[in-house]
């Protein structure tokens, strides 16, 4: 039956969505049966209605012998051949017969002798002895055959004088077959027509019948239909859940967390591998087993909690706990516990979910512990800068400190030596009295000496503004070519009295910005020094060139020259090269500290070469544009 | 007989103020002598200079007060006044400008350059006063 395929849900039989076909098949089918049954019918009856109309048409012969001819025919008419008289009267007899199709008509005595028959050719013969047998035994015959060409029906009468009595004789009556055989089918055609119209009747009332046994089959499967895709429906939702068993089993199985179920009362139901793997039990030990074994015995307490809020329906989340081994140590555990319903909404058991958190746990601990460290460092570092500010404006209220008493040594200094330098001047001017010679020579060495003191005293302030990184610059345009011909011009003088030759290389160069009394400062100090160092008869030469955006000032000279060991201190504060102290060639030791300060200050680089008894060259380089300012970094 | 310029010289220390003076007698000046800033402040008022010549650091007054308060005072306005200090630092000659002082120098000085200074500025003042009046 269509549609019964359990196979596909789709399957389902359009015939059962449209019954009239259904009825009509079987209307069909039925009709056929019954046209095929009606044939068979036929078919058999066809031989019964011949042998009937025969046996008829053998009852009519008979009827007519008894009838009609016994009034007719005489006994001495199936003794021996009839006379030609009686010949004539038999056939008068015959002819008025009324026997349909009527061929020949034929007497026979008991011995087989044609004593008259409608063909006079055959009286006198004798007749077919078998069939006469049984006739005059009492019995009709009646035969087919031919009469020439035509097909007749030949009916073979008993004769008798008295009715029970011995056959006298036999009456034959060959009728034309075409005659019977019309009435037989007559008689098939009435017995089909009865026939017929039975099988319709009966087809007819099949009908309703077909059309309710139909309906109802065609509920029937209709049912049977929806109950089968309800059953594949049922089933392929029972796979459905069966895979999601299965996926969820899969999923289960495969967390890192630890997954285990209990009953209501705390005994172990599953067990995943992440169980397995944290608490180092195995599924077959743990199972049926307390849940209880798992917690460490200062922890029951929170088991008994825990179980009671899950049993009311509370579920439990990420309560950090520890856990007790197998091996009898602890682990820190997130716990997430949920009830277990069944579809009552009853609780039936609990999910337990178990991580391992003591890698989380070390982490928050490393974390408190940096966090702590933190704030102490942020604490000292508060207090360390506390302490920095305040060291700074100590250092700042120092600084002032420093400048002012500086200012004030300064001034201390130098007001002791004007009274020094102006009273000695007032002598040497002559205007207090004539001064004798020797008086004048002392007076001169007060004089230079007092200078030295001035002149130490100016570098010492100098000095104390370079180290408070407070040397401030006039800034303007310097044409260093000039400043070079004014500082060989002031230094003439004293090179002509030492007999020193000094020359000048100048070249024309660009104007750069800096502070020309500082810059000529630095040259004075640089030929002043070169004239201190050289003999009588060298020569100290000045050359300026400009480099790459750079000016040169090279002051060379032939003298005495510096040991290598002493060239790196050369500008240390107060640093005097062993051969200045033991020439006792004057000087504080400020001078090249100060000149560096002051082309460090422009952004250029003073540098020495030297040899002991050949000579020494100062080189400075100065950028010719630099982005020096006139007021100090702060 | 013409009338001598007065100077008016304060210093507390008296070999400087003995100096100064020496030096500017020698010249023609007519010099008072103040010991401090007070004492500065009644000989101006007293004497009328044309000139003040102050030490900056005096115990008590400094120049630059006494510089203020002549200043303040009527015939102070005009009076051309040099500082005359041992403190080499240009803040501090700035410091004396800014109260009122017109000029700045630094000890030790040269003789030469203080009479130099001294009659250039009380030539100055003339023509300021013809201005001022």
């Amino acid at each position: 039956m269509p549609g019964m395929s359990l196979s596909t849900s789709a399957r389902i039989s359009p015939a059962a969505s449209r019954p009239p076909r259904l009825a009509l098949r079987f209307a069909i089918y039925t009709g056929l049966a019954l046209v095929v049954v009606g044939v068979a019918m036929l078919l058999v009856l066809e031989r019964d209605v011949e042998t009937r109309a025969e046996q008829r048409a053998v009852a009519q012969t008979q009827q007519v012998a008894e009838a009609t001819l016994r009034r007719h025919l005489q006994g001495p008419d199936f003794a021996r051949p009839v006379t030609l008289t009686r010949q004539r009267a038999l056939d008068a007899v015959f002819a008025d017969v009324v026997v349909g199709g009527l061929v020949r008509a034929t007497l026979y005595n008991r011995r087989g002798v044609v004593t008259y028959s409608t063909d006079h050719r055959l009286i006198g013969t004798s007749g077919p002895p078998a069939a006469f047998r049984a006739v005059l035994n009492g019995s009709p015959d009646r035969s087919e055959e031919l009469l020439g060409e035509l097909k007749v029906l030949r009916t073979f009468v008993p004769v008798r004088l008295v009715p029970g009595g011995r056959p006298i004789g036999g009456l034959a009556l060959a009728q034309d077959y075409s005659a019977i055989d019309v009435q037989i089918t007559e008689a098939f055609r009435h017995t089909a027509a009865v026939l017929f119209l039975a099988l319709l009747a009966l087809w007819a009332s099949l009908i309703p019948i077909l059309r309710r046994t139909t309906a109802q089959l065609h509920d029937r499967n209709r049912r049977l239909v929806a109950q089968a895709t309800e059953l594949e429906e049922a089933l392929a939702e029972r796979r459905r859940a069966e895979e999601t068993v299965l996926q969820l089993a899969a999923i289960v199985e495969s967390s890192a967390d630890a997954i285990a179920g209990t009953t209501v009362g705390g005994k172990i139901v599953s067990w995943n591998s992440g169980a397995e793997r944290l608490f180092g039990y195995t599924a077959d030990e743990m199972i049926g087993q307390e849940v209880a074994l798992l917690v460490p015995g200062d922890r029951i307490h929170e088991l008994e909690s825990v179980a009671r809020r899950v049993n009311a329906g509370e579920s439990i989340e990420e309560h950090q706990t520890r856990g007790l081994r197998k091996d009898g140590t602890e682990v820190d555990v997130s716990l997430t516990v949920s009830p277990i319903r069944d579809a009552r909404r009853q609780v039936t058991g609990t999910a337990v979910i178990a991580r391992d958190i003591t890698h989380m746990k070390r982490q928050q601990s490393q974390l408190q512990a940096l966090l702590a460290k933190e704030r102490v460092a942020r604490t000292d570092a508060e207090a360390a800068q506390q302490a920095l500010a305040e060291q700074n404006e100590r250092l700042r209220e120092l600084d002032r400190l420093k400048d002012e008493f500086i200012s004030l040594v300064s001034h201390e200094l130098r007001t002791p030596l004007t009274s020094i330098r102006g009273y000695l001047e007032l002598l040497l001017d002559g205007g207090v009295g004539e001064l004798s010679d020797d008086q004048v020579r002392f007076l001169a060495v007060v004089d230079r000496n007092s200078r030295r003191l001035m002149h130490l005293v100016g570098d010492l302030l100098f000095l104390a503004q370079i180290e408070a990184g407070k040397l401030a610059l006039e800034l303007g345009e310097v044409d260093l070519d000039h400043l070079v011909e004014e500082c060989v011009e002031a230094a003439k003088p004293f090179a002509d009295e030492k007999g020193i030759e000094l020359t000048a290389n100048v070249e024309r160069m660009p104007s750069m910005i800096g502070d020309r009394s500082r810059l000529g400062q630095v040259l004075d100090n640089l030929v002043s020094n070169a004239l201190k160092f050289t003999n009588e008869g060298g020569s100290v030469s000045i050359r300026i060139s400009a480099h790459d955006g750079e000016a040169v000032v090279e002051v060379e000279d032939n003298g005495i020259g510096i040991a290598p060991e002493e060239q790196g201190q050369l500008f240390d504060r107060f640093f005097r090269s062993s051969e200045a102290t033991e020439r006792a060639i004057p000087g504080t030791g400020l001078g090249l500290t100060i000149a560096q300060a002051i082309v460090e200050r422009h952004e250029g680089a003073i540098e020495v070469e030297s040899a002991p008894g050949k000579g020494t060259t100062m080189r400075v380089r100065l950028p010719v544009r630099s982005s020096v300012t006139s007021e100090v970094a702060a | 007989m013409t009338l001598l310029p007065v100077v008016l010289i304060a210093d507390d220390d008296p070999d400087i103020l003995e100096l100064v003076a020496l030096t500017l007698e020698r010249d023609g000046y007519e010099v008072v002598q103040a010991r401090s800033g007070e004492e500065a402040l009644r000989l101006a008022d007293e004497r009328d200079p044309h000139l003040a010549v102050l030490d900056l650091m005096m115990p008590g007054m400094d120049g630059c007060e006494v510089t203020r308060r002549l200043r303040a005072a009527e015939n102070g306005r005009r009076l051309p006044i040099l500082i005359l200090s041992a403190f080499a630092e240009d803040r501090q000659a700035a410091r004396a400008l800014d109260a009122g002082a017109d000029a700045y120098m630094r000890k030790p000085f040269s003789p030469r350059e203080l009479l130099a200074k001294a009659g250039s500025m009380i030539l100055d003042q003339r023509p300021r006063s013809r201005l001022a009046t």
